[in-house]
């Protein structure tokens, strides 16, 4: 009985230590994120910053939304709104980057 | 009942049905019973459906003179803005899914409830939420953006409440994706034994493929609202070209949730089509799988042809060559729906009872509206029409000759089972049939005034383009009237209409083997499923000549 209690503590434990670890890294990358806005990089600039989110979502997708651990149906459900994210940037970007400036 | 007596079982005690298991408003408010939830929905976009209709009353008496006699410019933009968002939002988006969905979906399924019954409760307060925003929105003074919120003028130029309108959407769009959410999860999850996928009816698959488009395509509506509140209200640079920003990307955005969305629209209407058609054709459902190829196609391909709505907007021509493209990919599983339907007829005991008339009305209207929309896809003829009255007329075709004639359709189908009770036939069937009159009155010289280059949104007009416009406004009123006479013989039904049996028009489905109105948790024995939707004759026959409740007996065990 107060083993089980023990074992559970533990597992909560570490589902907070887990839990604050990812959300500091998202803090951090967040203060990145900010000051890499301010240094001139050109064009890589805003790929920085794509690369940082992507890494933040990955990061809540992962431990917060709990797909390191969920079932294959919901792995699909997730990538179901990945794919339609990459349909709607793919046909948006057929328009931005093919446009001539003069229409 | 009669199964339990005949299983050598002894009666169920007498229990009250959902409607009567409790009286007070409290027991309505607080309720988690998906049928009354049901209920409450049907109430709340009536109101809407009656308010965004006073809207357009007054824009079709400004429009049957040419030189603005009644309103002024702003008080006509702020009418058809206020009309376009409510029909949108508050009626067409939520009224076949979160009435007829949210009441049939567990019944059709076998189910005791959908799988969160409180999120579902929570979705209609929202709704609540949103609408009130909405109404506040037009007592203040309105908005003018149309439902489209285009920038630059909603974030920059525009002198009306835009803050509260986008408000308004953003609170009503995370009830559609709740009402998603829970759709699913319940397709998923609550099949009674037996109920395999491909022996879903295919109303159930029409309310599942629309739950995906809504939990897909709704964030991206929450976030483009999010921006032009952003942009508007803090200044943020997003849609300004003056400060590096897009104008058109929140097209892209838009119509990114509005193009599938008006498959939200019409898919679960394509639904309810698909139940009524075989009951009132007393046959099977022609070509079963390939009805639900084709809504899954339609649910997913509808996100590939958003740049339809942009060939003039400044959108690259290479990007509306592609997207040219894709909108004709989509009209084939549209077309294979069609001709299914069609081809359900063939050989069948056709009888125009109420719903069925609605139904036909629906295939011909959908069919027109359709094709006139093959017709937009064409960006040569695109280029010559868009902003007419012609893409007016193509999409009231869909949205109110389709869905809303289907709506009808449903409410006159499964009345009986909802409230217990029958409607005069006969007044049905005249209001579906003046309904339909008055649909093509108001619509058809829609397409010829656009086709001739009467622009839309606009409260004057050249003196000749007024013919079209008298036609539209006179056949507004037939329609009207048409939609106010189901409302009088309907509510005088409920107090004495005779009593519905269980399944009045010897359907076949699982909600008709419950009473009417159902149980609170719909079945006093759980159902077992052992065949396919829709067998009204034996495979390879024509329909049998038999009364319906011969048919009936056979088709259900
Ligand atoms: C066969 C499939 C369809 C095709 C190819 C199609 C094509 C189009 C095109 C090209 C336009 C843009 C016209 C313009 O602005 O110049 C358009 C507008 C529109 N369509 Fe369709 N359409 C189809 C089905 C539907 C359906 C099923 C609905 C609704 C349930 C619908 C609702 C609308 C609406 C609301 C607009 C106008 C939006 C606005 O500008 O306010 N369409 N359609
Ligand atoms: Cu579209």
């Amino acid at each position: 009985m107060s083993a089980d209690r023990g074992r559970q503590e533990g597992w909560l434990l570490r589902l907070w230590l887990r839990n604050a670890l990812v959300w500091a890294a998202l803090l951090g990358l967040l203060v990145l994120s900010m000051f890499l806005a301010y240094i001139p990089m050109g064009p890589v600039t805003v790929t920085s910053g794509v690369a940082i989110a992507v890494i933040k979502s990955s990061l809540v997708l992962v431990f917060f939304m709990e797909l390191i651990r969920s079932r294959a149906l919901i792995r699909i459900a997730a990538l179901a709104g990945l794919v339609f994210v990459g349909v709607m940037f793919a046909l948006t970007l057929a328009d931005v980057l093919t446009r001539s400036g003069k229409i | 009942m009669t199964d339990a007596a005949l299983a050598g079982e002894l009666p169920f005690p007498p229990r009250p049905d959902y409607l009567r298991a409790g009286s007070t408003l409290l027991s309505w408010l607080a309720t988690t019973d998906h049928k009354r939830i049901a209920i409450l929905y049907a109430l709340t976009i009536t109101v809407f459906f009656f308010m965004g209709g006073a809207a357009i009353t007054a824009v079709r008496v400004e429009l049957f003179v040419p030189n603005g006699w009644f309103l002024t410019s702003d008080t006509y933009n702020r009418l058809f803005s206020f009309h376009g968002i409510i029909m949108v939002w508050f009626f067409l988006v939520p009224s076949i899914p979160n009435t007829f969905g949210n009441f049939l979906l567990p019944l059709m399924i076998g189910a005791p409830d959908v799988a969160f019954p409180r999120l579902n409760l929570f979705s209609w307060y929202l709704t609540l939420v949103g609408g009130i925003f909405a109404v506040y929105t037009l007592v203040a003074g309105g908005v003018d953006t149309g439902w489209t919120f285009y920038t630059p003028f909603s974030t920059m130029f525009s002198n009306t409440h835009v803050l509260t309108a986008a408000a308004a959407v953003f609170v009503v769009g995370f009830a559609s994706i709740a009402t998603g959410v829970n759709f699913i999860a319940t397709t998923h999850m609550l099949r009674a034994p037996g109920m395999t996928w491909f022996r879903l009816p295919m109303f159930v698959w029409s309310i599942y493929a629309t739950s995906i488009v809504m939990v897909l395509s709704t964030p991206v509506l929450a976030i483009s609202l999010m921006l032009v509140i952003a942009e508007r209200w803090l200044g943020l640079p997003i849609f300004d070209p003056a400060r590096g920003g897009d104008p058109i990307l929140f097209q892209h955005l838009f119509w990114f949730y509005s193009h599938p969305a008006v498959y939200i629209m019409v898919l679960p209407a394509m639904g309810v089509v698909s139940e009524i058609i075989p009951c009132f054709a007393r046959r099977r459902l022609f070509g079963y799988d390939f009805m639900v190829y084709a809504i899954i196609a339609i649910a997913g391909i509808g996100f590939f042809v958003w740049g339809h709505h942009m060939f003039v907007s400044g959108q690259s021509p290479y990007a509306s060559l592609i997207f040219s493209f894709l909108s004709f990919v989509i009209a084939v599983p549209s077309a294979i729906k069609v001709f299914n339907w069609t081809a359900s007829l063939y050989r069948g005991q056709i009888s125009f009872n109420s719903p069925m008339i609605y139904a036909l009305g629906f295939v011909g209207l959908f069919t027109t509206g359709g094709l006139s929309g093959l017709f937009l896809a064409s960006i040569p003829v695109d280029v010559h029409v868009t902003d007419t009255y012609f893409v007016v007329a193509h999409f009231h075709y869909i949205m109110v000759g389709g869905s809303v004639s289907a709506f009808f359709g449903a409410l006159h189908f499964w009345w009986p089972k909802i409230t217990g009770k029958m409607y005069p036939e006969s007044w049905a069937q005249f209001a579906a049939i003046t309904m339909y009159f008055g649909f093509n009155m108001t619509f058809l010289p829609q397409f010829v005034a656009g086709y001739l280059g009467m622009p839309r949104r606009y409260h004057t007009y050249p003196a000749e383009f007024q013919v079209y416009n008298v036609m539209s406004s006179a056949g507004a009123a037939v329609l009207a009237a048409a939609y106010l006479l189901p409302l009088v013989y309907l509510m005088w039904s409920l107090f004495h209409g005779a009593r519905a049996s269980n399944n009045p028009w010897g359907a076949t489905g699982l909600e008709w083997t419950t009473t009417s109105p159902p149980p609170p948790h719909n079945f006093d024995l759980q159902p077992l499923v052992d065949r396919a939707p829709y067998q009204y004759h034996a495979e390879g026959e024509s329909a049998g000549s038999d009364a319906p409740e011969v048919q009936n007996a056979r088709s259900l065990r």
